[in-house]
């Protein structure tokens, strides 16, 4: 049935500006950030909810902000992020805590829905709302899809998704791009390698729709059959970037400025047999290593379960623990851009 | 052609009030008889023809509902489905209003009418939104969810119309 859809959706071009379409949705300031005659986003719930330029104005942003983090370091003072986690997270949630304490901002919130009224079948709606009146910003990481949605629009503070189901996973996209950028000084003309989970994976979509903005950028994909990247991503980026469904790593690697791999999990597999016959061909070595270009780089967002062996780690190809260090700067970028005048 | 003739006079018996569907797509009047909820249980007179010939359609189902009236909510439905439907308000054998389904501009992008098929969306527990859709494609429909992205082909939602 996905194969059908695709091809009846491959005649019709005139609808095929949806992703530009979704833009009008977003509610927009017209507030300028700093110098940058950018307008201000209200909430960040989904990478096609802003523009390349701002994309680029918070990745500046993050680059002020390592460059000199002490200029920062009052920029929120009596400011209330609130962490709303209804799935459990590390990673993300003490990632923005870390970035709204060096912008001398305070942080609350929960970490685990199981000991909040959330448990209790209490609604998005009702818990942003009951956050928003504690706090001027909020991050929320939930496992339902469209959540990021339905926050953004109960809530009278700005919202951040941290990551809704498999939908999206945007602050996990910029601060792969600022990571990307830091490293090859440029976005545009990249050769990219996104391996692994594509189809369940939250940041994929979100990655994807950030690329689509920039120019001349090369997408290759690699998944084992069951998790391929979801019919519904790849026509929203159709015509804007260019993508293409690879076999062998070991056969392209040569060609790529990024790999970047995520987690192959085992549950998402019919049984183990299938997993163990597949996982072996999204593991990376240090012979896989040597096929590829010097200046390449490897991203994970981490925690890995195997997919990169720890001798990578040494390799100068690694990139993984920065990308963690620089999801710090690209949040403090979008807490003090969203918390602004 | 004593057919058509036939067909002709059970179309022209005037309803006093009522809505009359025309230039409904041949045989999908049972589709939006569906949508309309009349199952055998019909208390009011309604008259379908399915196929009938047509001039500018070659083939084409109209429907007559005696004293009844309908929705918004039921008109955009049939848009979904039969955008070309021409419906006719009547009101003491006159034709009060008269449009075409696809005339009324309703937007690609709507409101309500149809659930997400995507069992994680959100708008499908216990939330206050008013669930949005963007008509991304006709014959055969795609219809996306504005919540949560999930694309729904028109089997996926055929029980919902
Ligand atoms: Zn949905």
């Amino acid at each position: 049935m996905q194969e059908n859809y695709c091809k009846v959706y491959s005649f019709n071009n005139k609808e095929k500006k949806f992703a530009d379409h979704r833009i009008s949705v977003v509610k927009l300031n017209n507030v300028r950030i700093n110098s940058d005659l950018v307008q201000k986003f209200q909430h960040l719930v989904s990478i096609k909810d802003i523009t390349k330029e701002q994309i680029d104005a918070i990745l500046d942003k993050a680059l002020q902000i390592e460059n000199d983090p002490k200029a920062f370091a009052n920029s929120c003072e009596g400011k209330i992020l609130a962490n709303i986690f209804f799935e459990p997270s590390t990673r993300t949630r003490l990632s923005f805590e870390s970035a709204m304490l060096r912008l001398g901002g305070k942080v609350l919130g929960f970490a685990d829905p199981a000991t909040s009224s959330v448990k209790k079948g209490e609604s998005i709606a009702d818990t942003i709302r009951m956050a928003a009146a504690y706090s001027d910003i909020i991050v929320m990481r939930h496992f339902l899809e469209g959540s990021g949605r339905v926050a953004s629009e109960y809530s009278s503070v700005p919202v951040i998704s941290g990551g809704t189901g498999i939908q999206e996973h945007p602050t996990q996209a910029l601060l792969d791009i600022y990571t990307i950028k830091k490293e090859f000084n440029k976005i545009d003309g990249l050769t990219i390698g996104l391996l692994g989970d594509l189809r369940f994976g939250r940041t994929i979509p979100s990655l994807l729709y950030a690329f689509s903005k920039y120019k001349d950028i090369k997408i290759k994909l690699y998944s084992p059959p069951q998790l391929k990247a979801r019919m519904t991503v790849l026509t929203d980026i159709e015509g804007k970037l260019s993508y293409q469904v690879e076999e062998s790593l070991s056969d392209t690697i040569d060609t790529l400025d990024v790999l970047y791999v995520t987690r192959v999990q085992k549950e998402r597999f019919p049984d183990e047999a299938t997993y163990e016959r597949v996982k072996g061909s999204y593991i990376i070595n240090t012979d896989l290593i040597k096929k590829a270009k010097q200046n390449m780089i490897i991203m994970h967002p981490l925690p890995r379960v195997g997919e990169i062996d720890y001798k990578v780690d040494q390799l100068p190809q690694a990139r993984y623990f920065q990308q963690a260090k620089n999801g710090v700067w690209v949040r403090m970028a979008l807490l003090y851009m969203m918390l602004g005048d | 052609m004593s057919d058509e003739l036939n067909t002709q006079k059970m179309l022209v018996s005037k309803i006093p009030n009522g809505t009359v569907i025309d230039k409904i797509p041949g045989g999908k009047s049972l589709q939006i008889l569906k949508i309309l909820g009349i199952k055998d249980e019909v208390e009011n007179t309604i008259a379908v023809a399915i196929r009938v010939n047509s001039k500018s359609m070659k083939t084409k189902d109209i429907i007559k509902l005696k004293d009844r009236n309908l929705s918004i909510e039921e008109l955009k439905k049939i848009w979904l489905i039969a955008p070309q439907s021409k419906i006719s308000i009547i009101n003491n054998y006159k034709v009060n209003e008269q449009f075409t389904l696809s005339d009324k501009h309703f937007s690609n992008e709507f409101e309500g009418v149809l659930q997400c098929n995507n069992p994680t969306c959100a708008t499908n527990m216990n939330e206050p939104v008013v669930r949005q859709f963007y008509l991304m494609q006709r014959d055969p429909i795609l219809v996306r969810c504005l919540y949560c992205d999930r694309v729904m082909l028109e089997n996926n939602i055929r029980d919902q119309l």
